[in-house]
C-alpha cells in the first residue's frame, strides 16, 4: 500500500522494460521479439475484439449514425453491397477513362478480377493513431498492403494481418501517402492524411507537375501501385476543396476532402486480387478465371509499367 | 493490498482492465465526440487502481494495461510507450492514495491531476516517438477534448473502483495507511511482523481469532497499528513516514524509545479488542461484505443521524446501501440504520459516515477510511439508547456542525462528527468526561488550562490548537496526544466508569491501557505527567482545503499527543 523500496525497485524495472521495448521497436520494428509480441497480441486481443465488436456493433452504430434515424438490419448488408459495387465501379471507370488508351496500347485486355471481402470495423486505434481493426484476417485471404474502401471511397490499406483480424492504416493518418490521379486532367500526385487547424479532416494533395492547374471540385482517384499494392487504381479518394497558391513550390498543392467518412466507418471492403494470376498478366490477356469470387468483375490491369514488373513470382498466390 | 494480495482481487483487476481495454478499443475510440478526442478509460482505470490500491498495484496495473494497449491489434504505436506512461501514472497516483482516506475532494483532484498528467505524457511521447504517424498538430487538436472528457469521467471511474474495492474487502481506513506496515524501513519494528500477519488474516471469516490484543477487535478490519500515522495525518514525505513508523513502533512496544512516549489515550489503531463489538458483525452487512472490515457500521449510524436523530427509525432494517461497512455492524449501528445512508461507500466503516450524518449529511462520503473515530463511535452504539442523536454535534465545535449543544456535551454522548474521521471526534465522545471541553471553539485558554491541571484535553474545534500551542508551550511537557487520561493509565478504569455513560463507554473498555502494547509507553507517560508540560500541539495545521465542505483530512485534528523530547512544539 505504501511506497516501499520494493515498490521503487518495481517501478524501476517497469520503466526500464518499457524503455527497452521502445528502443527495440524504434530501431527495428520488425525484430523477432516485436513480431512475436504483436502476433500473440493480435490473436488474443484480436479475437476478443472480434467477439466484443460483434456484440457491441449495434451500440457503435447507433451512436455513430443511428441518431439520424438510420436503422434496421439491412443497413449493413446494403453497405456491404455498396462497398462491393464501388470497387467494381472503380474498375469500370478506370477502364473507361484513364486506362482505356493505355490498356489498348499495351493490349491489356486482361480482365483483372477483383475480389472484395467485406468486413466490419471492430476496433479503433488508441490515442492519436489512425488505425482500425477489421474482422477479416488471413483466413479470409487478407494480406498486408491491400486496399480498403467503403461505399464512399478509399479508406486505407491493410498494414498487418492476424488470423481473423487485420489492421488498417486509414488514409487520413499522417503517415499515409496515397498516389492519386486527377480525374479529368490525369495529373499524378499524392495525398497525405492529417490536415491540421482549419483543414482538419482534409487531405493534402501534392501534384508532381508544378505547373498543373488545380481547380476546386476536381476529383481524385487512386493511381495504380506496383502490383496493385497497396492501392488498386481507380478508387475515388476525394475532391479538391481549395487550392494552395504554391508559387515557387516544387509541387502544386491543394486540400482534398475525402469521400469516405473516417469518423463513421463501419462496413468496408478489402480488395483482394485473384490469388492465381498469370505472371504475364501485364502483357497478355489472361484467361478468364474461374470465378471463385462472389462478384467477379472484369477490370484492366492497373500495372503502369508492365515491362518493369514481370513479377515472375507472384507474391499473392 | 500490499499484504498478501488476494487472488480474488487480482482476478477482478485483470478482468476489469481487460473489459475496459476492449470497450475502449471497440467502442469508445470510435465515438465521434465533439472535439475529436475521446476519453481514455484505460488511463482512468489505472489512475483509480493506483489511488485505491497504492503505488505497487498501480504501477503493475499501469504497465500491464499500457502494454496491452501497445499490442492490441489496431495499435501501430511503438511497443512500450503506453506501458511507460501508464506505469508512471499508476505509481504516482498510488502515491496519492492517502487522499482517498482523508478527503473525497482531494482524492478526486489527485485523480484528475494524474489523468491529465497521463494524457499529457502520452501526447508528448507520441509526438516525440511516433513522428511520422502523429504530428504535433494532431495532438494539439485532440488533446484538449480528450483531457476534458477524462476529467469529466474520472469521478465516475473512481466511484466505481472504490465500490468494487470495498466489495472486495479493501479497507479505506486511514489506519491501514500506516507506515508501520511499511517494510524495508529501518523503522519497522520487529513486533510489527506479527501484526502484519494478523492483518493479513483479516479477511478470514468472522469469528476467526486473530489473537493477541487484536483478538478482541470486533471489526474484522482491524485498524491496527497505524494509529500513529493516522493521528498525525497521512505522512506525505518519506521522512515523515519514517518518523511515524518509528513512533508507532515505540508505541506498540516493539521498540520502545527513550525519546518518544505516548501519553494519553491509546492511539486509535491500537484499540484493544472490545469483545462486544465483534459479535455484532454478523448482521446483514456481513452479507454485503463478507470480507469487509469495519466500515459499514459507521454508515449506519450516520443514517440514523440523517434520520434526524430519530431513534425510532432504528429499524433493524439493514441500510439499503452500506458499502464498505463491513461487518461493522454494531448493534448500535443497526439501530441507527434505519436512516439508510444515502451513499456511504468507499470506505467501509466510514467514519465519515458517522460524521456525515452529523453534518449536513454529505451524500457521498467516501474515501475516508474507517476512521477510528467511527469505530469508536460505534461502540457507542452498544448503549444505543445512550446515544443521543440530537446532541451529537457537540463534540467538535470545530466541526462543521454547528455545535448545537456544546454545553450539553458532558451529559450526552458526545459524539463529534463533523470533521473527517477525526479520531478526536470519537474520542471526544468517549471522553465525555467533564474535563473535556468541547466545542468551545476557540477557547484556547480552556484547553490550555485543562491540560495543566490534568492532562485533559480540549478538543473540539481545531481552532483552539493554534492558540494553545503558543501559550502551552513553555510549560507543558511536550506531548502530543490525546487525553489526559491516557497518561494516567491506571486511572482509566475510573474514567471509563465515570464517562461510560457516553458512547465512550465501550471505547474505554476497549482501551484498557493494560494491554501490553502500551505497557511501555503508558507508564512513562505517567511519569512524565508530573513534569512540567511543555507544549501540546495539535497536528500541524492544514489549512488547505479547509474551506471545502467535505471532510477534512483525517489527521487534521489529533487527539493524541505525542510526547517526546524533541517534538516540543512541532508536529
Amino acid at each position: 500500500m505504501r511506497d516501499t523500496r520494493r515498490t521503487r525497485l518495481l517501478l524501476g524495472v517497469a520503466l526500464l522494460a518499457a524503455l527497452a521495448l521502445i528502443a527495440v521497436n524504434y530501431q527495428n520494428g520488425s525484430s523477432p521479439v516485436i513480431r512475436v509480441m504483436r502476433h500473440v497480441a493480435s490473436s488474443v486481443f484480436g479475437g476478443a475484439e472480434r467477439i466484443v465488436g460483434t456484440a457491441t456493433a449495434p451500440i457503435g452504430r447507433f451512436v455513430g449514425g443511428g441518431l439520424a434515424g438510420a436503422g434496421g438490419g439491412q443497413v449493413p448488408s446494403l453497405q456491404r453491397k455498396l462497398a462491393r459495387m464501388r470497387a467494381e465501379l472503380s474498375a469500370a471507370e478506370l477502364s473507361k477513362h484513364d486506362y482505356h488508351e493505355l490498356s489498348r496500347l499495351l493490349e491489356l485486355a486482361g480482365a483483372g478480377r477483383y475480389r472484395v471481402v467485406t468486413a466490419s470495423v471492430i476496433g479503433f486505434g488508441q490515442g492519436y493513431q489512425r488505425t482500425v481493426t477489421l474482422n477479416a484476417g488471413s483466413a479470409d485471404g487478407v494480406r498486408p498492403q491491400q486496399t480498403v474502401l467503403d461505399g464512399d471511397g478509399l479508406v486505407g490499406q491493410v498494414i498487418s494481418v492476424g488470423a481473423t483480424t487485420c489492421t488498417v492504416l486509414l488514409a487520413s493518418a499522417a503517415s499515409s501517402v496515397v498516389g492519386v490521379r486527377l480525374a479529368p486532367s490525369g495529373q499524378i500526385g499524392w495525398v497525405t492524411g492529417s490536415g491540421s487547424g482549419q483543414s482538419a479532416g482534409l487531405f493534402k494533395l501534392a501534384v508532381l507537375n508544378p505547373g498543373a492547374v488545380l481547380t476546386p471540385g476536381e476529383q481524385l482517384v487512386t493511381a495504380a501501385s506496383v502490383h496493385d499494392r497497396p492501392f488498386v487504381p481507380g478508387v475515388p479518394v476525394g475532391q479538391i476543396v481549395s487550392v494552395r497558391n504554391g508559387a515557387g513550390a516544387l509541387t502544386a498543392q491543394a486540400l482534398v476532402r475525402p469521400y469516405a467518412d473516417f469518423a463513421a466507418l463501419d462496413v468496408v471492403g478489402i480488395v483482394i486480387t485473384p490469388p492465381r494470376r498469370d505472371p504475364h498478366f501485364s502483357v497478355l490477356p489472361p484467361k478468364p478465371p474461374k470465378p471463385p469470387a462472389r462478384k467477379p468483375k472484369a477490370s484492366p490491369s492497373p500495372s503502369r509499367s508492365p515491362s518493369a514488373s514481370p513479377s515472375p513470382a507472384s507474391p499473392r498466390s | 493490498m500490499s499484504g498478501g494480495l488476494p487472488v480474488k482481487r487480482l482476478i477482478v483487476v485483470v478482468a476489469a482492465l481487460a473489459a475496459v481495454l476492449l470497450s475502449q478499443l471497440t467502442i469508445v475510440n470510435g465515438l465521434p465526440l465533439p472535439g475529436g478526442g475521446v476519453p481514455d478509460l484505460v488511463l482512468l482505470c489505472v489512475v483509480a487502481i493506483g489511488l485505491v490500491g497504492g503505488p505497487e498495484p498501480g504501477l503493475i496495473a499501469g504497465f500491464g494495461a499500457g502494454l496491452a494497449l501497445d499490442l492490441a491489434p489496431p495499435s501501430t504505436a511503438l511497443i512500450g510507450q503506453y506501458a511507460l506512461v501508464f506505469c508512471l501514472v499508476g505509481y504516482v497516483s498510488g502515491r496519492f492514495s492517502f487522499t482517498l482516506r482523508s478527503s473525497a475532494v482531494a482524492a478526486l483532484a489527485a485523480a484528475a491531476g494524474a489523468a491529465v498528467a497521463g494524457e499529457l505524457l502520452v501526447g508528448g511521447l507520441v509526438v516525440v516517438l511516433d513522428t511520422p504517424q502523429v504530428t504535433l498538430a494532431t495532438v494539439v487538436r485532440l488533446l484538449p477534448s480528450g483531457v476534458i472528457y477524462d476529467v469529466v469521467l474520472i469521478p465516475v471511474v473512481l466511484f466505481a473502483t472504490v465500490r468494487i474495492a470495498v466489495a472486495l474487502g479493501v479497507s479505506f481506513s486511514p489506519l491501514d495507511d500506516s507506515p508501520a506496515f511499511e517494510t524495508g524501513g529501518s523503522a519497522t519494528p520487529m513486533g510489527l511482523a506479527r501484526l502484519t500477519r494478523l492483518r493479513q488474516t483479516r479477511h478470514a471469516p468472522a469469528g476467526v481469532g486473530v489473537g493477541g490484543w487484536l483478538t478482541g477487535d470486533s471489526e474484522r478490519s482491524v485498524p491496527a497499528v497505524g494509529a500513529v500515522g493516522w493521528l498525525s495525518g497521512p505522512a506525505t514525505t518519506r521522512k515523515a513516514r519514517r518518523e511515524q513508523a518509528r513512533l508507532t513502533a515505540a508505541l506498540t512496544g516493539a521498540e520502545p524509545r527513550k525519546g518518544a512516549v505516548w501519553v494519553g489515550s491509546r492511539p486509535a489503531g491500537l484499540r484493544p479488542a472490545t469483545g462486544s463489538t465483534a459479535p455484532a458483525s454478523p448482521s446483514g452487512l456481513g452479507r454485503l461484505r463478507p470480507d469487509a472490515g469495519v466500515a459499514g457500521s459507521a454508515a449506519r449510524e450516520s443514517l440514523a443521524g440523517a434520520a434526524g436523530q430519530a431513534p425510532s427509525s432504528r429499524s433493524p432494517g439493514v441500510p439499503k446501501i452500506a458499502f464498505g461497512g463491513g461487518g461493522a455492524t454494531h448493534p448500535a449501528g443497526p439501530a441507527a440504520d434505519p436512516g439508510v445512508p444515502k451513499i456511504a461507500f468507499g470506505t467501509g466503516s466510514l467514519p465519515g459516515s458517522g460524521r456525515a450524518s452529523g453534518r449536513g449529511v454529505p451524500k457521498i462520503a467516501f474515501g475516508t477510511g474507517s476512521l477510528p473515530g467511527s469505530a469508536r463511535s460505534r461502540p457507542n452504539g452498544r448503549g444505543a439508547s445512550k446515544i443521543a442523536f440530537g446532541p451529537r454535534s457537540g463534540g467538535r465545535s470545530g466541526g462543521h456542525q454547528a455545535t448545537k449543544d456544546q454545553p450539553s456535551g458532558p451529559g450526552t454522548a458526545k459524539i463529534s462528527f463533523g470533521t473527517g474521521g477525526l479520531p478526536g471526534s470519537g474520542r471526544a465522545a468517549r471522553r465525555g468526561v467533564p474535563r473535556i471541553r468541547f466545542g468551545r471553539g476557540g477557547l484556547p485558554g480552556g484547553g490550555r488550562t485543562a491540560p495543566r491541571q490534568t492532562p485533559s484535553i480540549a478538543f473540539g474545534s481545531g481552532l483552539p490548537r493554534a492558540p494553545r500551542t503558543s501559550p502551552g508551550r513553555p510549560s507543558l511537557p511536550k506531548f502530543s496526544s490525546g487525553s489526559a487520561r491516557s497518561a494516567s493509565g491506571p486511572s482509566l478504569p475510573r474514567l471509563s466508569s465515570g464517562s461510560a455513560r457516553s458512547a465512550s463507554g465501550p471505547w474505554l473498555a476497549g482501551s484498557r491501557l493494560r494491554s501490553a502494547q502500551f505497557g511501555g509507553g503508558a507508564p512513562a507517560g505517567g511519569g512524565r505527567r508530573g513534569r512540567r508540560l511543555k507544549a501540546a500541539r495539535w497536528g500541524k495545521k492544514r489549512r488547505y482545503l479547509r474551506w471545502l465542505p467535505f471532510p477534512r483530512r483525517a489527521g487534521g485534528r489529533s487527539a493524541v499527543w505525542r510526547v517526546s523530547r524533541k517534538i516540543g512544539g512541532e508536529r
